[in-house]
């Protein structure tokens, strides 16, 4: 995995945050949203992840005009056969890019985001499994720029981990410069890992210890959201699910095979910002939900019990 | 449900009952108030129990403040019925029967000095009663109210009453006990608030700690200490007075004399005596301006009775005419041919002194007054005749006759018989056969009267010893028994109003008239013929009458309070005399040479003789010293305990898992007043304690300190960190364990210790906050509504 991370940060420079989130999303079998402003390299950072990994990788550019057939796969006439046959559409990868997520219409979002949940993809009642490992990275701008489709919460309550790229600081631009003028620097990087591989990884992640306290303290976390008068919405339980799972792979990723109460509030804020709401009074104060997730975390006690 | 209930009936009972036996046990110091305690004490006992009993179970069920002190009195006041009357309805007779029971008790306690006799009056009513509403005083501020340190106010009030009314020594075990149970009040109370706030939010949560006892708690360590400190502290409470002079003083002195003010009043003389020689201060009464050089013997009042319970001033019919307006009749029984030469003095009474006798040196011959003052003609003391005139402010004028007595002419001095009234020599007529037998026994060498007096002058201030503390006060036949009797429990101890008494009664029962006089012994000179006398030289003496030479002065008490005898008992006496008798002389030239002290310093020896009389009489001072000593380790004890405590808890701690290490690691931040954040994880914790090592080398005030100055101790913490991680977080089995674990451990706390200030260091090693105020694990974090999730179901487990 350290060489898949450092491939990666080949290309996007300064940002091993972001580059490690992506690597957890990916051991965790969860689904990564990247949401910035154009041009700070969101595409980079998805090419890049899928370029280092030996698999197949399609790229969906979502337009206004893009039909949920486009994305699953449609079934066309053979004339020779005389029969009905299967073309896949986009999602048929381990690895999806679904690039500007949020300029699609509402239905051929909710044709991948269920795609998404549910690992297969059902035409014409023949349902196809994708492969394994089957991981989108959707990228979209912030929602007040133009000609966007708001992503619905239940929708983005699917992806697992959401993030944003930020601008790079002043060094990591100059390096840039010096890199990505020559010619594209995705052309240099080679695949360090594949698909079985991958699947291997995963299958680690799954086996990774959560203790009853660090089970504990994930509930009272997403519940602790649920109580507050500063969100309308809380995480859901389908939230609870993916910070484990995040934690659990982030702890591998860290090469141990237990998780910490640190994984866990490591991962919080990014696992489950993009699933709250603030309430009315909040967003009168100017108080991010990110901010009131902090604070909860730091408010939620983190048990000191022994297990058992 | 029923196991949080079942614990706070525990708990309730608990400090119900604590509350209600410390209230009896402070109830035991009112055994000297009659003379069968028992009669009152057992009942109370039987009150204290159903007291406490009624309130735990009140209050467990959840009724009112005010309805279980309503249960309280009601059925109190039943029992307390049901003891004084034999039945719990005081309705139609009974409550006219109770009445009387009450009403006699009041008057038993009016006529009746303590200890009550029972035979003559039954208070024990009243005790009961008063002792029924201090146990629902207590127990209604203990445990109703939950204010347990309020409740020591009625505990004090309880305990002070006999030290007020009551002339005795407190027992200490009595302190003691009641010490130990208000400390114990405190903690049962405290305690079961600690639990209180330890519970878990969730009812049926998995959490044992609700269904435990009510004593919240839960360490052995926390208990031991408390123990620990309670015990010391009372034992501490009780050892330390013993060196400290004012064990004595008396809190309330309600009913003797004017409370509170420093004001000192002479109204019953030889009562009053004994309580202002007690007086821890000084006060100064009066001064005196004369030509004499040490004026003494100054008297306030004549006592001529004895009755079989005291000596007192007897009944005066003093006639109107008796006015202390010029000269004053001629001396009685004083032959003419006796040497003398007269003094004149100037008095004047400080506002400190009140007073209804009008103070004189006797013998007298002429004194000028303002005010209505009467004398009697046989005493020669000078009693206010108007009830409102007191002696405050007041300036006299007289003049005294110095008689110059000779032993010779004392000695050979006829029979007085019919010179004096018979009443000089009146004695009760169940006299101890003791006292005549002392009489006969002591004098058995002396063939004139004059010389029984001086050998029983001389008996006294050899045989006996003079000490003001552990000495009931009185003179009456008992009293007096017990202070001759060789093997009794005050055995041959007293002060001057005991060797006053006893003399003239064995001079009495020897047929020699007498009489004893209250007032000043000897005088502090502050200024050239100026003397002033204070509270502590108050004095008593005995005067018997010898034929012509009238009323003779004696001085039995013993050399540490009276330094000198009279010059006459000396002379051409060849009884055991310890110094060689001057020449004869005048009496103002002799006195103060026999003292063998310069007459300019006299004033060094009344108030030294007065304070330390006790301790000189008893020798070198062993007992003090112990108390002293004992004292003094305890308190050693007492400083050293937190450190000590604290040094085995942490090796104790080291050598163990590491959870233990890691406590000790909060402990020490928290000792050493760093923050420690509560509920944080290891490795945040870890990470906050990192910019507080400090490096040992670095010894400046304000060490600084940091990941960068212990770069080891920086190791050890990220081992530990590792390690309680491993054992709080990883599958089983996955903790291992390391040999140098508790050297880690010791280096980080040592780092710790050294980035801290000197001061905080010092706080830390000789107070240590987690010794004061213990840190509760609490091992359950607040329970969210899980249940709605399904979160018991495992939701979480299904991830894989």
């Amino acid at each position: 995995m350290e060489r898949v991370r450092t491939n990666v940060e080949r290309v996007i420079e300064g940002k091993p945050e972001v580059v490690s989130s992506a690597l957890v999303v990916l051991l965790a079998e969860g689904h990564l949203l990247i949401e910035d402003v154009p041009g700070v390299g969101k595409t980079m950072l998805s090419k890049a992840l899928a370029r280092s990994i030996d698999s197949t990788v399609r790229r969906i550019q979502f337009t206004p005009d893009l039909l949920p057939s486009d994305v699953t796969g449609v079934s066309v006439f053979n004339q020779d056969t005389r029969q009905f046959e299967f073309r896949p559409g986009g999602v048929f990868a381990n690895i999806v890019v679904g690039d500007e997520i949020n300029r699609a219409s509402p239905k051929t979002q909710s044709a991948l985001l269920e795609c998404m949940e549910e690992r297969q993809v059902t035409v014409d009642n023949a349902t196809y499994q994708l492969e394994t490992p089957f991981m989108v990275i959707a990228t979209q701008n912030p929602v007040e720029m133009e000609g966007t489709y708001t992503l619905p919460e239940a929708q983005r309550d699917r992806f697992m981990v959401r993030t944003s790229m930020g601008y790079p600081v002043e060094a990591a631009e100059l390096a840039m410069i010096a890199g990505h003028t020559e010619g594209n620097p995705l052309d240099d990087l080679e695949h360090v890992t594949d698909a079985a591989e991958i699947r291997k990884l995963t299958a680690i992640v799954g086996q990774v210890f959560v203790a009853e306290a660090v089970q504990r303290y994930t509930v009272a976390l997403t519940s602790a959201t649920r109580r507050t008068d500063e969100l309308v919405l809380g995480a859901s339980p389908r939230a609870t699910l993916h910070l484990v799972r995040a934690a659990k792979a982030y702890a591998a990723l860290q090469g141990r095979d237990y998780v910490l109460p640190d994984d866990v509030r490591t991962l919080a804020p990014r696992v489950l910002t993009h699933r709250l709401l603030p309430s009315v009074e909040a967003s009168m104060n100017e108080r991010s939900t990110d901010e009131i997730l902090q604070r909860l975390v730091a408010t939620v006690p983190v048990p000191d019990g022994t297990r058992g | 449900m029923t196991s949080r209930s079942r614990s706070s009936l525990g708990a309730g009972v608990a400090l119900s009952t604590a509350a209600a036996l410390t209230t009896w046990i402070c109830i035991l110091s009112w055994r000297g108030f009659t003379d069968a305690p028992s009669l009152f004490l057992s009942p109370l006992l039987g009150l204290a129990l159903l007291v406490a009993g009624i309130g735990a179970v009140g209050r467990w069920s959840r009724l009112g403040v005010a309805s279980v002190l309503l249960l309280q009195l009601l059925t109190g006041a039943m029992a307390l019925s049901w003891v004084v009357v034999g039945s719990p309805l005081p309705v139609g007779s009974t409550w006219d029967a109770l009445l009387v029971a009450f009403a006699q008790a009041r008057d038993g306690a009016v006529v009746y000095a303590s200890p009550v006799p029972t035979a003559e009056a039954a208070v024990e009513p009243l005790l009961v009663g008063g002792g029924l509403l201090c146990l629902v005083l207590v127990d209604l501020l203990a445990c109703g109210l939950r204010r347990v340190p309020l409740a020591g106010l009625p505990l004090l009030a309880v305990y002070s009453v006999p030290v007020s009314l009551l002339a005795t020594d407190l027992t200490w075990w009595v302190f003691a006990l009641s010490a130990l149970g208000f400390v114990a009040m405190l903690y049962l109370q405290e305690s079961e608030q600690v639990a209180r706030w330890g519970r878990s939010l969730g009812e049926d949560g998995p959490d044992p700690l609700a269904a435990t006892s009510g004593l919240g708690v839960h360490t052995a360590t926390v208990r031991l200490n408390a123990l620990a400190v309670g015990g010391v502290a009372t034992a501490l409470a009780v050892v330390v007075p013993l060196a400290v002079p004012t064990l004595d003083v008396q809190l309330f002195d309600v009913g003797r004399g004017p409370g509170g003010d420093t004001k000192i009043s002479v109204d019953n003389p030889m009562t009053d005596l004994v309580r202002d020689l007690n007086r821890p201060d000084d006060t100064p009464l009066l001064a005196v301006r004369t030509d004499q050089v040490e004026p003494e013997y100054l008297r306030i009042s004549v006592l001529n009775r004895f009755s079989q319970n005291e000596w007192s001033p007897g009944d005066r019919e003093i006639p109107l005419e008796n006015r202390p307006d010029g000269d004053m009749p001629t001396l009685t029984g004083v032959s003419q041919s006796v040497p003398r030469r007269t003094l004149d003095y100037r008095l004047e009474a400080y506002e400190t002194f009140s007073s209804r006798w009008l103070p004189t040196f006797a013998p007298v011959s002429r004194v000028e007054a303002a005010g209505d003052w009467r004398y009697d003609e046989s005493t020669m003391d000078f009693l206010a005749g108007d009830p409102d005139l007191d002696l405050t402010g007041a300036t006299w004028s007289m003049t005294a006759v110095d008689l110059d007595l000779s032993a010779q002419e004392l000695a050979d001095a006829p029979s007085s018989v019919g010179m004096v009234s018979a009443s000089y020599t009146d004695l009760p007529s169940d006299m101890p056969p003791l006292i005549r037998q002392l009489a006969n026994q002591v004098t058995a060498g002396a063939p004139t009267r004059f010389q029984k007096a001086v050998a029983l002058q001389d008996w006294f201030r050899e045989e006996f010893d003079y000490s003001l503390r552990n000495v009931p006060p009185g003179n009456g036949t008992d009293e007096l028994e017990e202070f001759l009797s060789p093997d009794g429990d005050y055995a041959r101890t007293g002060y001057c109003e005991q060797f006053a008494s006893a003399m003239a009664v064995m001079a009495r029962q020897l047929g020699i008239p007498a009489r004893v006089a209250v007032g000043f012994l000897r005088p502090q000179r502050i200024a050239e013929g100026v003397y002033e006398y204070s509270s502590d030289d108050l004095h008593a003496w005995p005067e018997l009458f010898i034929a012509g030479s009238g009323w003779v002065r004696f001085e039995p008490t013993p050399p540490a309070r009276a330094g000198a005898v009279p010059a006459y008992t000396r002379e051409a006496v060849d009884l055991e005399q310890p110094e060689p008798s001057g020449p004869s002389g005048r009496a103002e030239d002799q006195l103060p040479d026999r003292n063998g002290e310069p007459t300019a310093a006299p004033d060094e020896l009344d108030p030294e003789a007065d304070d330390e009389a006790g301790a000189v009489d008893a020798g070198f001072p062993w007992g003090t010293l112990l108390g002293v000593l004992l004292g003094a380790l305890a308190l050693v004890a007492l400083v050293l305990a937190p450190r000590a405590v604290r040094r085995r808890r942490r090796e104790h701690r080291l050598a163990a898992g590491p959870e233990a290490i890691w406590d000790e690691l909060r402990d020490t931040a928290r000792d050493l007043g760093l923050p420690y954040p509560d509920h944080r994880s290891p490795r945040e914790t870890g990470a906050g304690l990192v910019g507080h090592l400090g490096s040992p080398l670095d010894d400046r005030p304000r060490p600084s300190h940091g990941a960068g100055q212990a770069p080891e101790a920086v190791d050890s913490l990220h081992r530990l960190v590792g390690d309680v991680e491993r054992l709080r977080y990883a599958p089983v089995g996955a903790d291992e364990s390391r040999p140098d674990r508790q050297e880690d451990g010791r280096r980080v706390a040592q780092a710790l210790h050294d980035g801290a200030t000197p001061q905080a260091r010092r706080r830390a090693t000789w107070l240590p906050r987690t010794l004061l105020r213990p840190t509760r694990r609490t091992d359950v974090v607040a329970g969210p509504e899980t249940e709605s999730l399904g979160y018991r179901d495992g939701v979480v487990d299904l991830v894989r």
